[in-house]
């Protein structure tokens, strides 16, 4: 739940991460506490003003930053986003990415106070849009476009007077919009509400049908027979016919309310990221995403999406910020490991197979 | 409440995001564009994958047609890939000529009655090439005509059905020196 003090939709009102200027911060108190709350979580010690030091190089933050706990609320959402957002650049790896972009990536992790800095953001994007503009744009995955989006939105927020309460309003609004076109997809699809993508999706793609056949719901050769069919129309000098496919009648059953199921979810998201919530139903956007993560992902391993949708909507997030980081956190992981979900199917299918 | 200029900055790539998404709705209705690609979210909504979408193309020569294994043709190299994927993407004229274009500039062996590339050629001017390997000579080509399909599904019957989405035929130009 959003703590006390945190005001508007857009973020508190207070310049807590107002205008740009270096500084290095050595005269603040660590570790000091207003009402209660913890204000500042940097190194304490020796260690300390060699921090400081370099962080003052680098970071554009006020020289003291604002110790109320919705200015630290929204401080902390900054620097997991940030940082979720490097991991990504690091482990992401588009085809066609310069070398160099891992590496820029990994300084912003490693260099104290740089995630803070405009023209670091600004030569990331540089680099790391390359590859998306390499690629012609028909051809580009959603996540491709909305990683573009993120990294100058990023950019942008660098840009504004208080940038974490910009960058947050951008968060909300993408993963808002992105989740509203997504159904609005679903709904005017001839196929989807039917459940006929699904049938079809659990008869053809291997992703979603080796989760079926290892709970023992579809035979596991169905997809690749039937996928064998479609491609044969590629054949030189084949007129395509219509064929039989084969499909599991337990999964022709259950994928209209699959379908339902996943428009509403996804609906849910779409609503209270882009609704103007009150303060105190604003958890309800960390509850849709994490039940949308936790029920899409292990079925569909699109993990370049996931782990994108995570780190935007941990920015939009306004719960207490410990809670927040233990729950994107976890769920970050969650949706990693998602793509070694192939291993995973293999230990527990002997629970489930005849 | 965020300054005005915050505002702008805030919701710059929103808008930008929500222009995109309804041109590729658009382009998806009008023009065939696969609701997988573009940046619409489309993705998981709809049996029209680009990967599903077969391209038919063959040679009209001086001894009848010849089918071209396009499909093999897109290992030609980066640029072949490349069209060959944007063509059955968006299947509109701009990236079908660029396609052919790029065809005829290769040299094509026919083995077993089906046109294979085999290299590309150096005077561009000449093309396309297409040797008959098994008749010997060389075959004389008029036009080439394509075809572009998507799955449809209708649920309850279990069948997948083929739709054609867009015929294209381009010809040789005439006034090319003939080798």
């Amino acid at each position: 739940m959003t703590p006390p003090g945190a005001t508007s939709d857009d973020g508190p009102e207070r310049a807590e991460d107002g205008p740009a200027g270096p500084g290095t911060g050595a005269d603040r108190p660590a570790d000091a506490t207003s009402a209660g709350v913890r204000v500042d979580e940097r190194p304490t010690g020796v260690w300390r003003d060699r921090w400081r030091r370099v962080e003052g190089w680098f970071s554009e933050e006020p020289r003291e930053l604002d110790p109320s706990p919705a200015a630290h609320e929204l401080r902390t959402a900054a620097y997991l986003s940030l940082a979720m957002t490097l991991v990504i650049v690091v482990t992401g790896s588009p085809s066609r990415m310069p070398a160099l972009t891992p590496l820029v990536a990994i300084v912003g992790l490693l260099v104290p106070g740089m995630m803070r800095n405009r023209w670091f953001w600004l030569a990331l994007f540089g680099l790391f849009v390359v590859s998306p503009i390499a690629r012609p744009w028909v051809q580009l995955d959603n996540h491709n476009w909305l990683q573009v989006y993120w990294l100058a939105a990023i950019v942008l927020s660098r840009f504004a007077i208080r940038p974490d309460a910009t960058l947050r309003v951008s968060a909300r609004l993408l993963v808002g919009f992105a989740f509203l076109f997504a159904v609005a997809w679903k709904v005017i699809s001839p196929d989807f509400l039917s459940g006929a993508f699904f049938d079809f999706t659990f008869g053809t793609d291997r992703r979603l049908g080796d989760v079926a056949a290892t709970f023992g719901l579809q035979e596991s050769s169905l997809t690749s027979s039937n996928q064998r069919q479609i491609t044969a129309w590629r054949t030189p000098g084949t007129t395509p016919v219509a064929e039989a496919i084969e499909l599991s009648p337990i999964m022709v059953a259950l994928t209209p309310w699959l379908a339902w199921g996943t428009v509403l979810l996804e609906g849910a998201v779409a609503a209270t990221f882009l609704a103007p919530l009150r303060e105190r139903w604003r958890w309800l956007r960390d509850a849709s995403v994490v039940l949308f993560v936790a029920t899409t992902y292990p079925l569909a391993p699109v993990t370049g999406f996931g782990l994108l949708v995570l780190t935007m909507s941990v920015m939009a997030s306004e719960v207490k910020p410990r809670t927040r980081t233990v729950v994107y956190i976890a769920a970050f992981i969650f949706v990693s490991l998602t793509g070694e979900r192939d291993t995973f199917l293999e230990w527990i299918e002997p629970l489930f197979g005849d | 409440m965020l300054h005005r200029r915050d505002r702008a900055l805030a919701w710059a790539l929103p808008v930008i995001l929500i222009l995109v998404a309804l041109t590729q709705i658009t382009l998806a209705h009008t023009r065939d564009l696969t609701p997988w690609k573009g940046g619409g979210f489309g993705m998981f909504a709809s049996v029209d994958l680009l990967s599903y979408r077969p391209l038919q193309a063959e040679f009209v020569t001086d001894a009848g047609p010849i089918p071209i294994d396009v499909h093999d043709f897109r290992d030609a190299g980066h640029r072949a890939r490349k069209l060959y994927t944007n063509a059955r993407g968006l299947p509109d004229d701009r990236r079908l000529t660029q396609l052919s274009t790029l065809m005829f500039e290769a040299q094509w062996t026919v083995t077993d009655g089906v046109a294979e590339f085999a290299a590309w050629l150096d005077d561009t001017s000449e093309g396309p090439v297409v040797h008959d390997t098994d008749e010997g000579g060389a075959l004389e080509v008029e036009r080439m005509e394509m075809e572009i399909w998507r799955v449809t599904y209708e649920r309850g019957d279990g069948f997948i059905i083929p739709e054609l989405i867009r015929t294209f035929a381009i010809e040789v130009d005439a006034e090319e020196p003939e080798l």
